[in-house]
């Protein structure tokens, strides 16, 4: 897709899009960090047997934290893929990112399915606001990520994810890639930290 | 960025971005990242050490962040000033999130 | 590469260069400055005329021109529309109009996102103003604060949709901002004219620079205790319910971290205006450069310790309440570097009393003596007395009418020839800088003295024999007088715009680069972009002064020039999260119709993305001097 801004054309020599994208990426930060203080502040208060020692499942969540962990590899794999013109095999690994994304969709749905039967809810308690507000979010984030490489894989029909187009598929990496980061800090402080002895 | 020249211009003069990694240098990173997932499981099981065990996984948590930032978001082979973009969100970040939690603390 | 005839369900761009759907599909930065100006002056006097409003019921004690259920909309309303509809659009405009001009480029970085940040904006000011139509006795107009305390505005004790209606609003104003705040950090960092460095562009670009910086920092904490509060409201989170042990004081910080912030996204832009202006009606070079950059960028990094003197009263405790206070003293130092540098700048200068440069001297005094009123806060000891009372009304009157209003004003009268291609009338400005000026000092003085005198903010009435009657009825006064001054500004753009277009390109021999263009500029801005050696280049090409080289145009015949296309995509988008938002009122309003509502937004926005992605290139390619 051609543009203006491209990086030979600009005084810092990056791409308009890439620099767009990274200060986004910064302001995004503040989000989270902003929805993670709501949660730090109200972990505490949840009803008895209604708490994440009680409900989470850590063995399901560290495998699921594996499966976006290895999505960000494909992802990489892709874009280096299409930074090198081969287009067929960048598309391939972009499908690959967006079902590991998918899967880990699946694991958060059945999460929150389980919680909500057990009853925390967004309303029973200031826990499962805060806790299904900051996860909830993220999930989104992932689900918008995952709409846009299926986009991606749309517009690499054809001919396939080529170096012409790997500004696009850059900028969807950096995406995922931050949300993948999102993720490494919510596993610890949401999960991994209940769980210390 | 300092004259203004285009990035064509200066890239005469200058080199422009460092080497770039193969797809080997980012399998290598992904091994790194799973190693350390399952140690942060694994290290669940040591007991009494709270704040040792608390203090190590925010390490560990941290290190991968920054092998995805540097290696998998390129900022280790890109221009500078990414690095000081994400530097500079992330830093306001932790702050805001500390001052806030140490405020309603106090 | 797929061309848009070819990428199913995509509309070609539009192509028209005149008429309401050019409109409606520009993409073109100028376009998108003159929208932003004339909808913020809307939103503006809608504002001016809920405080006028104010005043008369606040005239005397005992009046009951409106009721208090009224009045608590009339200042919500007041606030809300001011600082988002109406000031910070009306800085937008100045930004986005000038900042390609300012650094020689012919665009911003990212066109259509531009264009969407104003839609949005719209159709946000139609959202949070649509509770008038259902008045404000049912609580459908927000009536909680310009700030929307929780837990005040829980369902429990604000059934009323008002507070939905701002909640989302200002949801789809931060969405549009926070977008501005990308494309202009890009562009000022990308689409510097060659030889530009930093440290050669304008200060006003600096000022826009910081303050896109500080927008991408600060809106995410609103739109984050905007978000727990909607959940609250719409989905019966806790967020701020107490019982379930909901904290307000979260809230609080959520709102402050943006709130302070946001105040120097009002003012920057404001003081980048005033560094243009006085030292080209001064006839002489801005004083301390670098001093003046390195000022701003200190501001906009300060502007994110001080949040909580908002909050000294709430209980934080005397270790929090004193590291505000310090670090809130101590961001007035890089501001009064800048009353100095302003000084420095006339002393020694040719000055030529324009009404530009009226309202731009009246600026420094009023916005000192907004900046003397703010120091008194910055004690916690005296705030805990200043705070909630009229004393606070006088500070940020007196930086926001004194300061920035001033300073929108005096870019008006200097950057209206080379927008609209007239000058307008100086004896009009006069008289309606005067008026103003007297009105603005009459209406807002005696706020400081009901504010040591005890007057709470917020209170529709008050009991005789307080001594507060004489100020209330000299700030009414003063309001008409003021009014009087905006009536004769509008008159002055009627009388112009009927002129003809007969501005010079550079009226007032001016310094920076889009003195050099026609007035009002082609659709291209530089036929050729020139290469630049020095600040104030302009000036020194017309004044070497010594100086060897200022400007350079290389090539004799400008090629053709690519114009970006127009663009449907951006309105349809904005268009998608209001429809969104509207389904989480029907919601609130426990209308069955609210979830489709919901989902009919999301397919909206889905098909505006795609066409956004797919619909090509487009645009066209011009002869300069084609089309001026």
């Amino acid at each position: 897709m051609a543009h203006h801004g491209h990086a030979h054309e600009t005084n810092t020599g990056i791409d308009n899009r890439k620099l767009g994208f990274w200060l986004f990426i910064a302001s995004e930060s503040i989000f989270f960090a902003c929805l993670l203080v709501g949660y730090l502040v109200y972990k505490g208060g949840y009803q008895p047997g209604v708490g994440p020692t009680d409900l989470f499942n850590i063995e399901l969540t560290t495998v699921s934290t594996f499966v976006l962990l290895m999505s960000s590899l494909a992802m990489v794999l892709g874009v280096n893929a299409a930074q090198r013109n081969e287009g067929r095999l960048a598309r391939r690994w972009v499908l690959v990112t967006a079902l590991m994304g998918l899967t880990f969709l699946g694991f958060q749905a059945y999460e929150f399915t389980h919680f909500y039967h057990a009853g925390l809810s967004l309303s029973s308690s200031v826990f499962g606001t805060a806790f299904y507000t900051l996860t909830g979010f993220h999930g989104a984030h992932v689900a918008v990520g995952v709409i846009w490489l299926l986009t991606l894989l749309y517009h690499g029909r054809g001919a396939g994810l080529t170096v012409d187009k790997g500004d696009d598929v850059e900028v969807a990496g950096l995406y995922w890639h931050f949300v993948d980061i999102v993720w490494i800090v919510l596993f610890t402080v949401v999960y991994l930290l209940e769980f210390v002895q | 960025m300092k004259t203004g020249m285009p990035a064509a211009q200066r890239a005469k003069v200058t080199p422009l971005h460092r080497a770039h990694p193969t797809p080997r240098t980012f399998v290598a990173v992904g091994a790194v990242l799973a190693v350390i997932t399952a140690a942060e499981f694994l290290i669940l099981y040591v007991r009494g050490a709270s704040a040792l065990v608390v203090t190590i996984l925010a390490l560990l948590s941290a290190a991968k962040f920054f092998l995805v930032a540097a290696y998998f978001m390129h900022l280790r082979f890109d221009a500078r000033i990414l690095t000081a973009i994400f530097a500079v969100g992330v830093t306001l970040a932790a702050l805001i999130t500390i001052a806030v939690k140490f405020i309603s603390l106090a | 590469m797929a061309t848009a005839a070819k990428t199913l369900g995509v509309i070609p761009r539009p192509t028209a260069q005149t008429g309401f759907w050019s409109w409606v599909a520009t993409v073109d930065h100028k376009r998108i400055g003159i929208l932003y100006g004339v909808t913020g002056f809307f939103f503006f006097l809608v504002g001016g005329i809920e405080a006028w409003i104010m005043r008369l019921q606040l005239a005397r004690p005992g009046l009951e021109v409106v009721t208090a259920k009224t009045f608590n909309a009339l200042f919500t309303m007041h606030a809300t529309t001011m600082i988002f509809l109406g000031v910070t659009p009306l800085l937008s405009a100045f930004m986005n109009y000038l900042l390609p001009l300012l650094i020689g480029a012919r665009d911003v970085a990212f066109p259509r996102l531009n264009a969407f940040s104003y839609w949005i904006y719209l159709f946000g000011g139609i959202f949070i103003n649509a509770g008038w139509l259902m008045g404000t006795a049912r609580g459908a107009v927000p009536d909680v604060g310009w700030f929307g305390y929780a837990n005040l505005t829980s369902v429990q004790y604000t059934s009323g949709l008002g507070s939905d209606f701002w909640t989302l609003g200002l949801l789809l104003l931060g969405v549009g901002t926070l977008v501005t705040g990308f494309n202009f950090i890009v562009t000022i960092l990308n689409m510097r004219a060659p030889g530009m460095s930093l440290m050669k562009m304008p200060v006003f670009v600096w000022t826009t620079l910081v303050t896109s910086a500080i927008i991408i920092f600060a809106f995410p904490s609103i739109t984050v205790a905007l978000i727990m509060l909607m959940f609250d409201r719409a989905f019966a989170a806790n967020f701020f319910e107490v019982a379930e042990g909901g904290s307000v004081l979260l809230y609080q910080h959520l709102f402050w971290v943006f709130g302070h912030p946001e105040v120097y996204i009002l003012i920057l832009p404001a003081m980048g205006i005033i560094s243009e202006v006085l030292p080209v009606h001064s006839r002489k070079m801005l004083f301390g450069y670098s001093v003046m950059v390195f000022s701003t960028a200190l501001i906009g990094f300060m502007g994110f310790t001080v949040w909580s003197h908002h909050m000294f009263t709430v209980g934080m405790g005397p270790v929090v309440n004193s590291i505000f206070s310090l670090t809130t003293m101590a961001i007035a130092v890089p501001t009064g570097v800048k009353i100095f540098n302003w000084l420095s700048t006339m002393w020694g200068g040719r000055l030529r009393f324009t009404t530009a440069m009226l309202f731009a001297v009246g600026f420094i005094a009023c916005f000192t003596i907004g900046g003397l009123s703010g120091f008194m806060h910055a004690a916690a000891p005296s705030d805990t007395q200043q705070h909630d009372t009229y004393f606070v009304v006088a500070h940020f009157h007196y930086v926001l009418i004194g300061g920035t209003l001033f300073a929108i004003l005096s870019g008006i009268h200097h950057w209206f020839p080379k927008v609209f291609g007239r000058l307008l009338d100086e004896r009009l400005g006069r008289w309606s800088f005067w008026l103003i000026f007297a009105g603005f000092h009459t209406f807002a003085f005696p706020f400081h003295f009901l504010g040591l005198l005890g007057m709470p903010r917020r209170i529709y009435t008050y009991a005789p024999g307080l001594g507060w009657e004489v100020w209330n009825l000299l700030s009414t006064i003063g309001v008409f007088v003021l009014a009087a001054g905006v009536l004769v500004l509008i008159a002055n753009f009627i009388v112009t715009m009927r002129k003809p277009m007969d501005a010079p390109a550079d009226p007032w021999d001016g310094r920076t680069l889009e003195w050099t263009l026609p007035s009002p500029p082609p659709v291209y801005n530089f036929a050729t972009v020139p290469t630049v050696y020095l600040r104030d280049a302009f000036w020194f090409h017309k004044h070497p002064e010594g100086k060897e080289k200022a400007l350079d145009y290389e090539s004799p015949r400008p090629a053709p020039i690519h114009l970006p296309g127009s663009s449907l995509m951006p309105v349809l988008l904005a268009l998608a999260p209001t429809i969104i938002f509207a389904g989480v009122l029907f919601l609130r309003m426990r209308l069955s119709y609210g979830v489709p509502v919901i989902v009919a937004g999301f397919v909206i926005a889905l098909l505006a993305l795609w066409g956004w992605a797919f619909e090509g290139e487009g645009g066209s390619l011009i002869e300069p001097g084609e089309g001026d």
